[in-house]
């Protein structure tokens, strides 16, 4: 792999990643992802995995309960800050370690002990009522949050109406939403997984920012259609390690690259690569962004999300 | 700790059961990247952890704990895995 970071800008947020913890993870969550997993190496090696080793393995990978594993990688791979995101599993999911309310609290402690290399975005399941939305207020207003995170998969659409007293505090607050969109573990609704959901939310709240978390890899041509029709949708780039660099030509080539954001996922890819690795492959030769304008890599690599999140 | 010239081979072979077929003609080298260099995806690395295991009988996440997230060049695979195959055997 050849790379010429010479374009690689001062300063770097990885704006879409996670505690790798299962203090914030339910098992359940992973078990789905195993039994999927399951199915694919046996048809490679025509051998049954034992499902509770393989658990296993996916499980070590979540044991990063403080973040000094991921901040010496953010050292290493000098990224300077990174947008933690805590979706709400607890409701649709059994077996959490925490519930969500302990789950914010974790993320606050993560923030004060990092508060120059941490923003936060959390979110909670609507189907909790009131307590789920005056959680995330507090999350907002005591804990500095700086966005809402949802995760359509686990039952609900976007364009719900239980979901528009958030988008009411998101607007109040003027922080984004930012929402998976695409493929998840198969325990979840799929359903649910489609951008175009959220197309009436983001019409109702047009000066509420939306971003698309997977948008360059999942629902790519929907994701750009949206972004390119709606100024208040956004789409960011995680789980780009999934395929080939190049890929990433179908979103940096339809006049919104001042709409994408850099995103990682970790600890998703954990096992193909530091992150120094990951944001490496980034800057082979074949890559998209060797054709951008200083403005655009800067903008997608710490400008656009500083914008939508306010600051500086 | 260095390991035998055909623990070396065995390892090798068993990592090119898990290339991808545009990148079986890569010549071996230990500063390649199982991911980068030689295409392997995250499935495919779990399918070569546990043919480590069926191939050798030991059991790579508990034995090498969090020394398994260090592993992405062949030449990783070599040290790491082989020493403890080579420990083991």
């Amino acid at each position: 792999m050849t790379i010429d970071d010479s374009i690689r800008p001062g300063h770097i947020i990885d704006a879409h990643l996670h505690v790798a913890s299962t203090r914030y993870l339910p098992t359940a969550f992973m078990q789905g992802v195993v039994e999927n997993s399951a199915r694919a190496i046996e048809a490679r090696t025509a051998t049954k995995p034992n499902l509770k080793q393989l658990l296993d393995l996916y499980l070590k990978q979540l044991q990063d309960h403080d973040c000094s594993q991921l901040l010496q990688q953010m050292d290493d791979a000098n990224i300077d800050q990174a947008v933690l995101l805590l979706p709400d599993y607890t409701y649709a999911l059994t077996g959490s370690e925490l519930s969500i309310e302990e789950m914010f609290k974790g993320h606050h402690q993560l923030l004060q002990n990092n508060p120059d290399r941490f923003y936060v975005f959390a979110g909670v399941d609507p189907r909790w009522g009131k307590e789920g939305i005056d959680l995330f207020e507090k999350g907002v207003k005591e804990y500095g949050f700086k966005g809402l995170k949802i995760y359509p998969p686990c039952g609900y659409s976007p364009s719900d109406p239980s979901m528009y007293p958030f988008y009411e505090i998101c607007q109040q607050q003027k922080i984004p939403v930012l929402m998976h969109v695409g493929g998840t573990s198969p325990v979840f609704e799929l359903d649910m997984a489609s951008p175009i959901l959220v197309d009436k939310a983001a019409r109702d709240f047009g000066d509420v920012n939306f971003i698309l978390a997977h948008g360059a890899v999942a629902y790519t041509h929907e994701c750009v259609m949206l972004a390119s029709s709606r100024a208040n949708i956004y789409i960011d780039i995680s789980t780009y390690q999934k395929l080939p660099v190049a890929h990433l030509n179908h979103v940096f080539s339809k006049g919104i690259n001042h709409k994408i954001i850099f995103g990682t996922d970790w600890p998703i890819f954990r096992m193909k690569g530091q992150q120094k690795n990951q944001l490496d492959s980034l800057f082979q030769l074949d890559s998209p962004l060797h054709t951008l304008e200083d403005w655009e890599v800067s903008a997608f690599f710490s400008g656009t999300i500083k914008y939508l999140m306010g600051v500086a | 700790m260095s390991i035998s010239p055909e623990l070396e081979k065995e390892l090798v072979e068993l990592i090119w059961r898990v290339v991808p077929k545009a990148y079986k003609k890569t010549t071996p080298s230990p500063e390649l990247s199982l991911s980068q260099d030689l295409g392997i995806d995250s499935m495919a690395l779990v399918s070569f952890t546990f043919s480590i295991e069926e191939t050798y009988g030991c059991n790579l996440i508990d034995q090498l704990g969090e020394k398994i997230f260090e592993i992405f060049t062949v030449g990783d695979v070599l040290d790491i895995v082989g020493e403890l195959i080579s420990r083991i055997k």
